[in-house]
């Protein structure tokens, strides 16, 4: 019931006095159709009476003028209800996706890392755009009216007999009652289906999209794939089946009590004819209204039953938008970056049972350019993410110009910062878009853009783009795709177009060619003088570029100093050297 | 009787006759029961409405010649029986609906799977048909069923208003053609709007394509980084939020025109109509005309109406909707299939030579050749490293290697047969493939690996054969159910393993592979020097026996090959071994030397 109320909030808050007005609309047309009931029943006994040589000519005549008035009542709502569906629901779906993205962007990113997150996002996402929150805008316009509408009707129907309604009422309950526990039910089953369905829309998708069908063609795994798919299928669907069966099994039983209260309602009313009661123009005017009431209060029960079934999977949404947001900090950093350190620093991922960094502590002077070195799994990647801010330490401190991280008002941290991470987006946007995101302030100065390109190379194919900057890029949504040494140049550019005291290049060179990644590295000069940079490379060669080495092992610093005091360690460093020197260089000694 | 595939060439360009002939042919007994239940089902307002009568008539009577009570109750449970009736009727209808749409379920799939792996692969670059499968591919069993459901429940409306009609003509036969042209405005109105709501859609699907890319940006933990540090989020939203505005107007607009144009047309109707009644209460006056009788009238022609008016348009409309369906569902039953040929004896080969003859390729909807004439031999047993600039067509080759695409003029051939032309079940024995960008798939270890030899996925023990030689063991003996740990998040709780450890599941797949020819694309971009170096170093001793491609940046282990080929600008440049080009001081040795800078002690 919260939930439902937490909808109608949140429908309210996307639409204010569209909401007001379409609740207010429903109860008129609710009220409406009480009201054509009772002047039904004036019309026709006025003719009952005139036929009986009565002279309410006058009654007749006026009660038909208001019928004829208010008769296109519904003729006139269920057009205009289409349309009042989609209003509502557009805007719901727009808050609600904007929450979304708002609650994303303030988790602690931690909760990115974990596998459930993403499960809790689709579940949440998912169902937006769904039938399910369709199914609850829809109860929230029809259930003032067909409320209203049953009341009013009921109201006309007791001045008559009140024993009616209470048939007629009594005969929903047990089928009020088999929906609100077949809701429970339904939910159970249909939460585990909506993991089987994703796993079932990802074995599909295998065979849509681009990647994954040249590898079905490579591997011909065609009959496997589309066997597993096939079989998984047949096992929801008999879950499935299995439940409708039962579901219909369960309705049409209890379904059959409420026609024989109708049935009772219309033989009482028809001994009230028989004994002179009423008359017959009554009497019809009374089945009808009977079998009205029955009709709404079917739908009321179909539309709560469908809201039942639905309102699980909105919780979802609210669950997800309840999490605890991360605290942004609160001192601004007003000046440039010119020492970081590390003290100490301790840190795992939830989600595994080791610690990633045991105890790193090292410090970068200003304007200095280090270069990080280390297996994969060693830590790296996790220790840029910490210097970033984006997660927090769970032990020691982490230190940017003496301020610890945690503390710092993360914006103004970002500010003076620049990136160039080893997962870039490849924004299937503009290229302008692409670099200018560097510096999100400026992306509209054409002329700015324009002359970063013309400064920098590795841009020429941009004179190859059928609309130069403005040419949306990539394969999702673009005219051009580009190589993915074109994508990391494009990183790199958009890491340039900023103005920062601190940057990091994560892997930067990964996809690009020997020349291209030469010139990177003669860049790196030049990117980072006056700055204090962190570079991550693979490319144990190029770490000579960097003031400084630090080698990061089994989450701890084990060597850090210059390329020679490194070298001359004898160490793993100069291991890690040579590995990979032998592929370019002939040695004379080679210690083993 | 022969099951009726979904993507044949359509022989009407009906497609509400395809539609039926479909589900006719995959599930014959379930339709004809659904006909059945749907007619009977449309006499229910008959039946309803000549019960009423009967009632009605017979308590006039009753007053008149006081006749029995008995008879009124008699009739009455007539009416609740057939108000039991019908509702189970429909109940059962939904329940038919739902099997059927499951049963073809099946079938749909199965049927776009296999269109799916047989067309050409280049349509996957071909911008339309992009469009047309996102567009397409959601729901489609539903699709399918509900275009016939609608027929259905059409028919059922029209059988419904059929029957009202007999009834109304046996009392006023006058109200009902007047009736009937009254509904016809509604008919345009409802026929017009659902034909702009399709062409709605159609555009539509562009500003929702966008919105949902942004979307699925913004809510990954990768660009979730940027977005923080660049501060790029509002920006972002803006897009999304442009765009979901636009495509939500663009169906608005329609809503609204046609929501205002049935109104009015509803209440013409009406004002219209109503006043037709009144004659008749003067009938009733007058005594032509029973007082039941009146009533009845008024309740039929009510329904009569609001059938005519609302259920029979709107079950028009739901039709027309799946229009554009079965539209682009043409556009790819037209595409075309792959063809394979019988190459006898290449499957039992042992020796294997590969040669690009004069080939020069383009991608679909590229203004220029990618490759560019090239032509080589690699003879049984070498090893040849493909090291070019990016863009210079290095991948390009493989995938012509591998058949994915067919050359525009020239011919790719391995033993004198066109690789494009072997079926994959044979391509696959002979030739293996470690792609850079290869799929991580969220399934088990096992089928990770396994995918590389299909034929031998539940052989466990060359499964973990290949995973020490891909230095992945010692990592998944860890992990919680071994070689069937599930990998990500699809299906509940999965285990999720970083890049360098997808990168070792990739080669232990290529370890997985018993062809003779191997081709490696850049396979250890993301891989630490030591693995890197352990990964050529097991690579080296695999590929003795067999003929060898690799394709990579790191000139380094270009080494590895005997003979290297230099790609530049879409043609070979230089072909020759290390020692030759390095002497050759062309475009090889400035890269290598590019490289090797680095390395140079002082």
């Amino acid at each position: 019931m919260r939930t439902y109320l937490s909808v109608v909030r949140l429908v309210y808050k996307s639409n204010h006095w569209r909401f007001l007005g379409i609740i207010g609309l429903s109860v008129l047309v609710g009220l409406i159709e009480g009201l054509l009931t009772q002047v039904n029943i004036i019309v026709l006994t006025s003719i009952q009476n005139i036929m009986e040589g009565g002279t309410n000519y006058w009654t007749l005549i006026v009660s038909f003028v208001v019928y004829y008035f208010f008769a296109p009542n519904y003729y006139v709502y269920l057009p205009m209800e289409a349309y009042l569906k989609s209003r509502l629901s557009q805007n719901l779906s727009m808050k609600m996706l904007n929450d979304v993205f708002m609650k994303a962007y303030a988790l602690n990113m931690l909760e990115l890392e974990d596998t459930n997150f993403y499960d809790h996002i689709s579940k949440a996402t998912e169902n937006i755009f769904s039938g399910r929150f369709m199914a609850i805008i829809e109860s929230i316009i029809r259930i003032p009216v067909l409320f209203t509408a049953t009341i009013s009707i009921i109201t006309v129907l007791s001045l008559q007999n009140a024993s009616l309604i209470v048939l007629a009422v009594l005969g929903m309950v047990p089928v009020f009652l088999s929906r609100y526990f077949q809701g429970k039910r339904f939910f159970k089953l249909k939460d585990v289906q909506q993991s089987q369905n994703r796993f079932l829309n990802y074995l599909w998708s295998m065979f849509v999209d681009r990647n994954t069908n040249r590898d079905i063609r490579t591997f011909d795994t065609y009959e496997y794939l589309s066997n597993k798919y096939t079989s998984n299928l047949e096992q929801v669907t008999k879950e499935n089946w299995n439940y409708e069966k039962r579901t219909f099994y369960i309705n049409t039983f209890l379904n059959s009590f409420r026609p024989i209260g109708l049935g009772l309602g219309l033989l009482i009313s028809a001994y009230m004819v028989f004994n002179g009661q009423i008359t017959l123009a009554v009497f019809a005017s009374i089945s009808g209204a009977l079998s009205l009431v029955q009709e709404h209060t079917d739908g009321l029960i179909s539309m709560f039953s469908n809201v039942l079934d639905n309102l699980p999977f909105v919780k979802n949404f609210f669950r997800y938008s309840g999490k605890q947001e991360e605290p942004l900090g609160e001192i601004r950093l007003e000046e440039p970056i010119h020492s970081i350190e590390f003290r100490d620093v301790y840190f795992r991922y939830p989600v595994n049972d080791y610690e990633t960094l045991k105890g790193v502590s090292f410090v970068i002077h200003d304007k200095e350019s280090v270069a990080l070195l280390g297996y994969n799994g060693a830590g790296k990647s996790t220790l840029v993410k910490l210097l970033c801010g984006f997660y927090k330490p769970d032990k020691g401190e982490i230190l940017i110009n003496g301020i610890s991280i945690t503390k710092l008002e993360k914006n103004s941290l970002w500010k003076q910062m620049s990136a160039v991470f080893q997962n870039y987006t490849q924004y299937n946007l503009t290229l302008r878009e692409n670099i200018g995101f560097g510096t999100v302030e400026q992306i509209k100065d054409k002329e700015r853009i324009l002359e970063f390109i013309r400064n920098n190379d590795g841009f020429e194919f941009v004179d190859n783009l059928p609309n130069g900057i403005d040419t949306v890029l990539g394969r999702e949504l673009g005219e051009t795709d580009l190589s993915g040494g074109q994508w990391q140049k494009i990183a790199i550019g958009r890491g340039q177009f900023r103005d920062y005291s601190m940057i990091i290049l994560d892997e930067p060179t990964a996809s690009l060619d020997p020349i291209a990644e030469a010139d990177v590295y003669y860049k790196f000069k030049e990117i980072t003088a006056d700055k204090i940079s962190l570079i991550i490379s693979h490319r144990i060669g190029s770490a000579s570029i960097a003031d400084r080495i630090i080698l990061l092992k089994d989450g701890v610093v084990a060597e850090n100093g210059t390329h020679e005091e490194l070298m001359s360690l004898d160490g793993e460093y100069k291991a890690l050297y040579y590995l990979q020197a032998k592929w370019y260089v002939k040695q004379e000694v080679k210690n083993d | 009787m022969k099951i009726h595939k979904l993507l044949e060439k359509p022989t009407t360009k009906n497609y509400v006759i395809r539609a039926i002939k479909y589900i006719f042919s995959v599930t014959p007994a379930l339709m004809i029961s659904l006909i059945f239940i749907t007619v009977v089902n449309g006499l229910a307002a008959t039946v309803n409405a000549s019960l009423t009568h009967i009632t009605l008539d017979s308590m006039s009577n009753m007053l008149e010649n006081n006749q029995d009570f008995r008879f009124i109750i008699g009739i009455v449970a007539l009416m609740v029986l057939t108000m039991i009736f019908f509702p189970i009727l429909t109940s059962l209808e939904g329940l038919l609906r739902t099997r059927i749409t499951q049963k073809i379920n099946k079938s749909v799939k199965a049927d776009l799977m296999e269109k799916m792996s047989k067309i050409e692969y280049e349509n996957f670059d071909d911008k339309e048909i992009y469009d047309l499968s996102t567009r397409m591919l959601t729901e489609v069993e539903t699709k399918v069923s509900q275009t016939v459901f609608s027929v259905l429940s059409l028919l059922s409306n029209v059988i419904s208003a059929i029957g009202i009609s007999y009834v109304v003509i046996s009392l006023a036969w006058w109200m009902l053609p007047l009736s009937i042209v009254g509904a016809i405005p509604m008919f345009f109105v409802k026929f017009k709007s659902s034909e702009e709501l399709n062409k709605a859609e159609k555009e539509m699907t562009y500003f929702n394509r966008i919105s949902t890319y942004i979307s699925n940006i913004i809510l990954n933990k990768e660009s979730m980084k940027e977005i923080k540090l660049f501060g790029i989020l509002d920006y972002l939203k803006n897009i999304w939020r442009n765009n979901t505005e636009k495509s939500f107007k663009r169906r608005l607009i329609v809503e609204s025109k046609y929501g205002k144009r049935g109104a009015l047309v509803n209440i013409l109707y009406v004002w219209v109509g109503t006043p037709l009644t009144f004659i008749n209460i003067l009938f009733v006056i007058r005594g032509t005309l029973t007082l039941a009788d009146y009533l009845v009238l008024l309740n039929t022609v009510g329904t009569l109406g609001l059938t005519l008016v609302h259920g029979i348009p709107n079950q028009y409309g739901e039709v027309r909707k799946y229009k554009l369906f079965w539209d682009d569902l043409s556009v790819l039953s037209k595409l075309k299939d792959v063809t394979y040929k019988n190459f006898p004896g290449l499957e039992e080969s042992k020796q294997f030579e590969i040669e690009f003859k004069d080939v020069y390729f383009r991608y679909p909807q590229c203004e220029e050749d990618t490759l560019k004439g090239i032509t080589f031999t690699i003879h049984n047993g070498e090893r040849v490293a493909i090291v070019g600039e990016n863009g210079a067509g290095k991948s390009t080759i493989i995938k012509l290697l591998l058949g994915l695409y067919k050359p525009r003029s020239g011919m790719v051939t391995v033993n004198g047969c066109e690789v494009s032309a072997i079926s994959p079940q044979i391509r696959k024995k002979i030739m293996s493939c470690v792609f850079q960008d290869f799929t991580k798939y969220f399934l088990s270890v096992r089928e990770n690996i396994g995918f590389g030899d299909i034929d031998q996925i539940q052989n466990t023990e060359k499964i973990r054969d290949s995973a020490i030689k891909g230095l992945a063991d010692p990592f998944i003996q860890k992990m919680p159910q071994g070689y069937d740990t599930m990998l990500g998040n699809i299906y509940g709780e999965g285990t999720d393993i970083s890049e360098g450890q997808w990168q070792k599941l990739n080669i232990s797949k290529a370890y997985n592979m018993d062809s003779n020819i191997i081709i490696l694309d850049e396979p250890t971009a993301s891989l630490d020097p030591i693995a890197e170096a352990e990964i050529y170093h097991t690579f080296k001793n695999l590929s003795e026996e067999k003929t060898c491609l690799l394709v990579s940046h790191r000139l380094g282990s270009a080494q590895i090959g005997e003979r290297i080929l230099v790609i530049q600008d879409g043609k070979i440049v230089e072909d020759g071994n290390h020692e030759q080009l390095l002497k050759n001081n062309g475009k090889y040795a400035t890269m290598f030397q590019a490289q090797s800078k680095w390395y140079q002690e002082g």
